[in-house]
């Protein structure tokens, strides 16, 4: 063993180092923010609560293609659908089960007319089971109440689909 | 009625003592996660009160609300006896520790003794609660903790050998005097340093807190206990911390002497110095949980009967040989 | 001084009734308890008679230490439950007559020793034992032990170091093929042991092994 080295150990020279890294790290600036005040930045890709969008007319986009429920690994979506009077094709029944949901964000990437979103909103725990199955009239209000974000959101990750 | 007056006059010095250390070991437990948040970049407990101060009393409040179970297999008496003699013996040893030359509430012949008894008294505290759970990771935990603390009691006691050989007295009083010249850590410095790593091992701290090893061991003796009974655990605990805490300060540190002989500071009352200096001692043991991993069981016990205890009493022969050659031996 | 005679009666009853139940209790665990609460109560008698050190070595050296080593054992070897059925008198068994001849036997030795009991003639006016308020008791049994009885004191421990390098002896076993960590080894080990650093050709890569 070097001579260095046994001076080291019996100095218990690393011990010191870390008590010093210790000190250095106490003075440093605290990464913690104080959560339900403070919240972190958001990427525009989160996938958080879904939301289904309209139209700026007020028309529901939702054209019931069934692609997200087909592609939904969870099978956590049910859709019927019906055509209406006007010869469109929409949806009457749009639910989601968000307990079933495992928030890939599959569904979203499927969606032809960016009818079904996930959007930035991470803090829709409930204290009930049934107020987590999600129908229609729920998203559509998620759609509503957050269409700013959403639409901002789906134009900066526009570049990269 | 001399009696009763004398059972009044004791029994309230006694609260007198007792509260603060209570309220201290309550800060404390904040101070040690508030440090320990600090050297990971966190800000530990900040909520509860001014800078989150009241946080313990906030958990303590939980405790006590909380149900106290009683596992059906266990043995119910050792069962509830064990936290209550871990948090008895913690603050007995208090009795004998000086804050500052009037400050203490008996000032024994043989102080020094008398700490170093109760304090392998309190390893009862930890087998009664490991065996009395009638379960396999209290118990595991409980065989490790009282090897650990019997072997590094050994060391411990060695060291304060090398401290009594310098004072001539098992009186701490005497001890914190006798350093009015020189304190202890100067002389005795390695002593200091393997006082200092006993210590976490006598109470269990990182990184020698394998008795309560989380990851494979649940939480040790604690394992099954529940409520105010765990609380009781925990305060016993700590409360031990900041005894050693002060027997380090008494020792190696000075005690209440300032550290030196100068106008501004020599008229700081002596129980400041005291609780400043075992603040430090605390801040190195939250310092030390908080940047080291924790040792293996094998390890643990090669370091105490292997290096701590042959190195302890050579420097018990260094130091006598050095005081008789010099003539320097005390009384 | 009723308050010293009311202590030393509570101590004392807790010793001897202590002291009963080491020996009835049924659980070996609770017995080894009660061992350590007869310690303590005997401690605390060696306090109040101004032994103060030899009560607490007491508490430090049987408490502390003998009585966990007890308890280690006891604990480990599983032998909580007796079935205690001498006890009863539900079975008899060979081991009271065993234990009435060895009991008798130690207490015809104690009557023997204690009967016979006499101090030198010179005892009185031995140095070290005049009592003298100046010195603590530490101080005084020190005298004692370190100038009279230094030999005896000296092969004491002799004896005590004899019989832990015994017990080693006789527990100790060398076994084959046990694989074994060298913590100097371990911690000797330098970067350049083990690491070696190579510049590597683009697109060629380096080889390994040489």
């Amino acid at each position: 063993m070097k001579l260095n080295r046994i001076f080291k150990i019996i100095f218990l020279s690393e011990f010191v180092k870390a008590i010093i890294i210790a000190f250095k790290e106490i003075l440093t600036k605290k990464k913690t923010i104080n959560y339900p005040f403070e919240k972190g930045k958001i990427s525009p890709r989160f996938r958080g609560e879904h939301a289904l969008r309209r139209y700026p007319n007020g028309e529901e986009r939702c054209i019931a293609c069934k692609l997200c429920e087909a592609v939904c690994p969870a099978q956590a979506i049910t859709i019927e659908n019906e055509e209406r009077p006007d010869g469109s094709r929409k949806t009457t029944r749009y639910d989601i089960d968000m307990l079933k949901c495992i928030y890939c964000g599959l569904c979203e990437e499927s969606c032809p007319v960016d009818a079904i979103v996930q959007g930035p909103n991470f803090e829709f725990s409930k204290e009930t089971r049934e107020e987590l199955y999600y129908n229609k009239d729920k998203l559509l209000e998620n759609g509503d109440r957050w269409e700013s974000v959403l639409a901002e959101n789906i134009k900066l990750d526009n570049p990269y689909r | 009625m001399d009696i009763f007056y004398t059972i009044y006059n004791e029994t309230y010095k006694i609260f007198l003592l007792l509260i603060p250390i209570l309220i201290s070991v309550a800060l404390i437990v904040w101070f040690d996660r508030r440090v320990w948040g600090f050297v990971q970049r966190r800000k530990g407990p900040n909520v509860v009160g001014p800078f989150g101060l009241f946080q313990t009393a906030a958990d303590a409040l939980k405790y006590i609300f909380k149900e106290i179970i009683i596992p059906a297999s266990s043995n119910k008496i050792v069962f509830i006896l064990a936290p209550i003699v871990t948090m008895t013996l913690a603050l007995s040893a208090w009795a004998v520790i000086p804050l500052s030359e009037k400050i203490i509430i008996s000032d024994i012949n043989v102080g020094i003794l008398y700490i170093f008894a109760i304090s392998s008294l309190g390893v009862y505290g930890i087998i009664m609660g490991g065996w009395a759970s009638n379960s396999k990771y209290p118990f595991l935990g409980a065989i490790r903790s009282a090897a650990q603390m019997v072997s590094y009691e050994v060391s411990i006691g060695i060291i304060i050998i090398n401290v009594l050989l310098c004072v001539g007295s098992l009186n701490l009083t005497d001890i914190v005097l006798a350093q009015e010249k020189l304190w202890f850590v100067i002389p005795l410095f390695p002593m200091f340093v393997i006082f200092f790593i006993s210590a976490l091992a006598e109470t269990n701290r990182p990184p020698f807190d394998l008795p309560e090893a989380e990851a494979e061991l649940v939480a040790g003796y604690q394992t099954e206990y529940s409520g105010m009974m765990y609380a009781m655990f925990w305060l016993g605990e700590y409360a031990n911390i900041l005894l050693l805490c002060a027997l380090g300060s008494i020792l190696f540190l000075g005690g209440w002497l300032s550290p030196v002989d100068i106008y501004p500071l020599n008229v700081i009352p002596g129980i400041f110095w005291m609780v400043f200096k075992i603040l430090l001692l605390f801040f190195m043991f939250a310092i030390i949980k908080a940047i080291v991993p924790r040792y293996r069981y094998d390890q643990l016990m090669r370091l105490g009967w292997k290096v701590f205890l042959p190195f302890s009493l050579l420097y018990v022969v260094l130091t006598a040989s050095f005081l008789v050659y010099f003539d320097l031996l005390p009384g | 001084m009723i308050a010293h005679a009311l202590f030393f009666y509570f101590f004392s009853i807790i010793a001897i009734i202590s002291a009963i139940f080491v020996i009835v209790s049924r659980n070996t665990v609770h017995a080894v308890f009660f061992l350590i609460l007869d310690f303590i109560s005997i401690a605390c008698l060696f306090i109040m008679i101004g032994a103060e050190f030899l009560g607490m070595m007491m508490l430090i050296v049987y408490v502390g230490a003998v009585a966990v080593l007890f308890l280690f054992v006891v604990m480990l070897m599983n032998v909580t439950e007796q079935k205690l059925s001498w006890f009863r008198g539900s079975k008899r068994s060979g081991h009271i007559p065993t234990g009435l001849i060895v009991g008798s036997v130690i207490l015809l030795e104690l009557v023997v020793i204690v009967g016979g009991w006499q101090y030198r003639d010179t005892f009185s006016q031995t140095e070290f034992l005049k009592f003298d308020s100046d010195f603590t008791n530490t101080h005084l049994i020190g005298n004692v032990l370190y100038t009279e009885y230094i030999h005896l004191f000296q092969i004491s421990g002799i004896i005590l170091l004899l019989s832990m390098i015994g017990a080693i002896v006789l527990t100790y076993r060398k076994r084959e093929g046990v694989k074994k960590q060298s913590y100097i080894k371990q911690i000797s080990r330098e970067r350049e042991d083990s690491v070696k650093l190579v510049d590597g050709e683009f697109n060629k890569g380096v080889s390994i092994d040489d």
